[in-house]
């Protein structure tokens, strides 16, 4: 029994799932239906925590052995969505069955990491070989285009961000790796003429300085060239509210009224918290109904406006100790499905975490993703212990190949 | 580092590890920078959103008169202003205004055509005056209710309460010199609004409670005020004067009892008015007095026993020279007693009566009644008048003076100093204000009561004067002052006006003046008229002594006619009173009169008792209650009687349970048994008069 539960990682998510339940309670407090609001996240934490200890108990094999048939079912699910899913408070979509809704895009997480990671331990695949790339690459692109044409950016991105660290984990070589990354920084350049510039001189020295061949020099060189001159096109084809979130992201300041009210309350509400905070249910950015979305998307700035800078210290810590734990977790487990399937979790996790509150604070979009453990939402919380649960079985199968 | 285990390069999970880091250490600077280095302007944000301030007004102080009539209070008016964007019936509203206020119907639509949002269309109307709007829907109609000002009377007294600004603030008078104290303090309250605009009051701040301003007691008597004002109304009215100014005041303490300016101004609508009009100039006001000194200067040549009341003096038949320069009476006059002088005014009487009298004693006298100073009566804008000092006066000033020229006075001045010539020689200094009162409570933050400056004369030479001019009104220059069934007394004054530029008199301007006392044996009033530039006729026995006689006929019925000398065939006279809110003291007048009296002003009466007399009167609301006694007065304690005349006196012992011994004769001044002292035998009072 006790080798089967990792005693620190439990701790850890206790202790979060703790303060999301306090934060919970102040966010909703004023609402009068705060104990709805508040019992259920309790239900789901409680739930959630059973769940994580059950999927602890299946055997390994069978879990390694279920990795295709998840991802299939979750695929048939997202496809499902397209055609009878309901719409949620935001872009998502749910799937009901009777009264119990389910989000398949929190499920195919999950199953596109333990896909990749099974499809990665097989004994004669090699990442470095173009064929087995592209295999990884279809896997998670089939739910990312299937969960953008919902349309849930946020969560679609979430796959965008694994892909990358999936593959460096697996071994994949410096240049491919140069190849993927790099599009994104020419994306942001391309709307200045000089940055742009600037960016290409600096990717021709790169591939100068590494001694690729010519060719390879010339096709990474137009490929990028392409892709700085067609995306202000692009652009200009979004739609005004896609571009109003772009840009309200750039500059909040300029909409105070509008787009950018939400992260105008939320630096408000975390900066009025000052070093010490104003105290559990004293928040008045929260308690005055300022703050949006404060018990899902902003929750983080309710801890932050009632406990200070103190007590977003010891969060944020808490959320680096959960995830550095994952990571020499997943540097010392023998069997590459485990690793590659920690790392894809601690990916998840980590985007999670770092978007959530990087919004809060204005480093990130605000795109809607929750803040794991302590935001509102039971599909979510769910998906999230059932990770952890996975986490806990591959903790007591350390060895195990 | 496991790194056997691993099939991956362990350099990578470093490198993980520092993305980690560099994420974590992203946020923290992040969260830094607002919660440490940003917190003060961020919580000032977050305060500004969700606290507002209201200030809570604090309501003028009210201002009564004597009685507790409100002289100055607060009511609701309201503003009336349109959107023009969103206003329907333009046509109608500038219909219905143009009816109410003397502007055109295309004043109205021109305001209601602009292109703002928010057009004043009137500001500061009486409720009751747009009622149809107040009533009338329209969405561009805009109706804000506001405090203003308002002066129930209007024009009488305006000068001196004075007027506020449209926010309020005092401009002039009382209004302007109390301006702190009326204000009170502006209290605060601190609202929270959440994100949805709901506000409730912040737990954070206790609400600041507004301090309101004092209410002003004055000594005025509105009753009093509004007779005055009519009959100099009617007075300068009817001689054609430029202006006049008219003062009661109560000889024993000093108090004023009304302050007329004429023409008057209404402080509701102040605006339309001249500058020189909105003046109290009954303070303000320097001018030579002219005959009315003469009291004066007949006072101080008998305390300083120059002169009895019946030495004679030779006249010169109306033409006498001084260092070159001819003193000239009216009439040709021979020989007059001093008595008859004043009688007469005859300025050569008087001048020649002088001589003996040094010119600093005179001054000094001149000094002792409050001339050349202010009065310190509090009013803004007083003047001290001019009096020149001996060192300067030319030979002829001291009869120049001695005749009320070469000194200039103010009304206030000369009305003050002459209560001291009827009331037993004490000069008071003049009040207006009585006290401050906390509106909440009714305790008075400040009191002021009759001040006693100093005695001037004694109170033999004051009975002397007083006859001298209970003389001037029964056979002299005042005998227009006459008032039927009060005995009085006064002056005449005509002063040719002294024209500064020219410095000469000027021809045919004149100020025209009286000033009287009423009732000769115990005055309670001191009422002083003066008329600026007559045209019909310029003496003061002409213009200023019928004004004098119509204010006291009136007045003195308030709390003086002896019930036995009451005239039953004619309407009593204090019924030309209107408006009398304040009952008059009717203690001692028969039931049926007084009854009639109350049934005519619609009052409701109740009576307990038995008589035909009243023995005490006592109103609540519109109900007076009358106690009715038979004449003879029952009481079981010893009344105060000090400072009575013996008939007096007589009219309030119950002689069931007293026997009286007289010592002396005059007012009494002692009396052997205390006031208040239970009389449960019959005992003995001894009296002690001088």
């Amino acid at each position: 029994m006790q080798n089967k539960i990792d005693i620190a990682l439990t701790f850890l998510v206790t202790l979060l799932l703790t303060i999301g339940l306090i934060a919970v309670y102040s966010a909703t407090s004023f609402t009068g239906a705060q104990s709805s609001y508040f019992q259920k996240q309790l239900i789901f934490a409680i739930i959630g925590f059973t769940l994580m200890i059950v999927a602890a108990f299946v055997p390994f094999r069978l879990i390694q052995r279920a990795a295709y048939p998840f991802y299939g079912i979750s695929i048939i699910l997202l496809v499902l969505v397209y055609f009878i899913g309901v719409k949620g408070f935001g872009a998502e979509r749910w799937l009901a069955i009777g009264s119990l809704k389910i989000q398949p895009s929190e499920i195919a997480k999950l199953a596109t990491i333990m896909a990749v990671a099974k499809y990665l331990s097989m004994r004669d695949v090699k990442i470095n070989k173009l064929k087995d790339f592209l295999i990884v690459f279809a896997i998670i692109i089939l739910p990312f285009i299937l969960i953008v044409r919902q349309p849930d950016l946020g969560t679609s991105l979430v796959f965008a961000a694994i892909l990358v660290p999936l593959l460096f984990w697996a071994g994949l070589r410096w240049f491919p790796l140069f190849l993927i990354i790099t599009p994104i920084f020419t994306v942001l350049t391309s709307f200045n003429i000089i940055a742009l510039v600037i960016w290409m001189v600096i990717i021709l020295a790169i591939l100068y300085f590494t001694k690729q061949k010519i060719i390879i020099m010339i096709a990474v060189l137009l490929f990028h060239l392409g892709v700085g001159l067609t995306t202000p096109m692009l652009w200009d084809q979004l739609k005004p509210y896609q571009k109003n979130r772009i840009v309200t992201f750039m500059s909040p300041e300029k909409d105070p009224r509008g787009a950018g009210y939400q992260i105008i309350q939320s630096q408000v509400a975390i900066g009025s918290g000052g070093i010490w905070g104003k105290g559990f249910l004293n928040g008045t950015q929260t308690h005055l109904k300022f703050l949006p979305a404060q018990h899902t998307d902003f929750i983080f700035s309710v801890i932050a406006e009632e406990w200070g800078f103190i007590g977003v210290i010891f969060v944020l810590s808490i959320f680096l100790l959960l995830l550095l734990y994952l990571l020499k977790l997943s540097s010392s487990v023998r069997s590459t499905f485990s690793s590659i399937t920690l790392i894809g979790i601690t990916s998840v996790l980590f985007f999670h975490i770092f978007v959530n509150i990087g919004m809060t604070v204005g480093v990130a979009p605000v795109t809607g993703l929750p803040l794991p453990f302590i935001s509102y939402g039971g599909s979510f919380l769910l998906s999230i212990m059932l990770m952890l649960g996975i986490v806990q079985n591959i903790s007591s199968n350390k060895f195990l190949i | 580092m496991p790194a056997n285990f691993s099939p991956l390069h362990s350099g990578r999970f470093y490198f993980l590890i520092a993305v980690f880091f560099a994420f974590w250490l992203i946020l923290e600077a992040n969260l830094f920078r607002f919660q440490v280095v940003e917190s003060d302007r961020l919580s000032s944000y977050a305060k500004k959103q969700y606290e507002s301030e209201y200030p809570l007004e604090a309501q003028r102080g009210t201002i009564f008169d004597r009685s507790g009539n409100k002289l100055a209070t607060n009511i609701i008016y309201y503003d009336i202003a349109a959107d023009p964007q969103t206003v329907k019936n333009k046509n109608y509203i500038a219909k219905t205004l143009a009816k109410l206020f003397p502007k055109s119907e295309s004043f109205y639509l021109r305001k209601m055509n602009r292109s703002s949002r928010f057009s004043y269309l009137e500001r500061k109307a009486r409720p009751t005056l747009v009622k149809n709007l107040l009533e009338f829907k329209d969405p561009g109609l805009i109706r804000r209710e506001n405090f203003g000002r308002h002066y129930p009377y209007g024009v009488y007294a305006g000068q001196l309460l004075g007027f506020t600004d449209p926010d309020d603030h005092g401009l002039s008078g009382i209004e302007l010199q109390f301006e702190e104290q009326l204000t009170g303090k502006d209290g605060k309250a601190i609202l929270q609004s959440d994100a949805t605009r709901n506000k409730s009051l912040s737990p954070d701040y206790p609400l600041v409670e507004p301090i309101a301003g004092a209410n002003i007691h004055l000594t005025l008597d509105k009753d009093i005020q509004t007779i005055v004002e009519k009959a100099l109304k009617n007075g300068v009215d009817k001689m054609k004067g430029k202006s006049g100014i008219a003062i009661v005041l109560d000889p024993n303490t000093g108090a004023v009892l009304a302050m007329a300016n004429y023409p008057s101004v209404n402080p509701n609508n102040h605006k339309k008015y001249k500058e020189w009009v909105k003046k109290n100039r009954a303070v303000t006001d320097v001018f030579e007095p002219g005959s009315t000194m003469k009291m004066f200067t007949a006072g101080t040549l008998l305390q300083e026993r120059l002169h009895k009341a019946d030495d004679i003096v030779f006249c010169e038949n109306g033409r006498f020279k001084l260092y070159n320069h001819f003193i000239k009476d009216t009439k040709k006059h021979g020989w007059l007693s001093f008595q008859k002088v004043i009688e007469k005014s005859s300025n050569i009487g008087i001048v020649k009566l002088v001589e003996p009298l040094p010119s600093n004693t005179f001054f000094r006298y001149l000094k002792n009644f409050g001339f050349g100073s202010k009065t310190g009566i509090d009013l803004l804008g007083e003047s001290g008048g001019t009096l020149t000092n001996p060192d300067k006066w030319s030979g002829l000033s001291k009869s120049e003076i001695a005749i009320g020229q070469e000194i200039g006075v103010t009304a206030l001045q000369i009305t003050s100093a002459f209560s001291a010539l009827v009331n037993g020689g004490y000069l008071y200094k003049p009040f207006l204000v009585s006290g401050l009162e906390n509106p909440i409570n009714g305790d008075w933050l400040s009191f002021r009561g009759p001040k006693k400056v100093r005695q001037i004369l004694s109170p033999e030479v004051s009975v002397i004067l007083k006859g001298f001019m209970k003389n001037v009104v029964e056979n002299g220059t005042g005998k227009n002052a006459k008032v039927k069934n009060v005995i009085v007394g006064g002056k005449t004054g005509t002063a040719q006006k002294f024209d500064r530029k020219l410095n000469r008199y000027k021809r045919g301007k004149y100020v025209a003046s009286f000033i009287g006392f009423a009732p000769y044996e115990n005055p309670k009033y001191i009422c002083a008229v003066f008329v600026d530039e007559p045209q019909k006729q310029f003496y003061g026995g002409q213009v200023a002594a019928p004004i004098f006689s119509r204010i006291i006929s009136q007045i003195a019925h308030f709390n003086y006619t002896p019930p036995a000398k009451y005239n039953n065939d004619s309407r009593p006279s204090f019924l030309y009173a209107e408006k009398v809110n304040s009952i008059p003291l009717m203690e001692g007048f028969s039931s049926e009169e007084v009854i009639d009296y109350l049934e005519e002003k619609d009052f409701d009466i109740e009576l307990t008792g038995t008589g035909n007399f009243i023995k005490n009167i006592e109103r609540k609301g519109n109900v007076v209650h009358l106690g009715l006694a038979d004449k003879k007065i029952t009481s079981d304690k010893m009344p105060s009687l000090k400072g009575l005349t013996l008939r007096q006196a007589l009219s309030k012992i119950d002689f069931s349970k007293l026997t009286i011994k007289l010592e002396g004769r005059g007012k009494i001044y002692k009396q052997s048994l205390k006031p208040g002292a239970v009389l449960k035998s019959r005992k003995q009072v001894l009296l002690s008069l001088r």
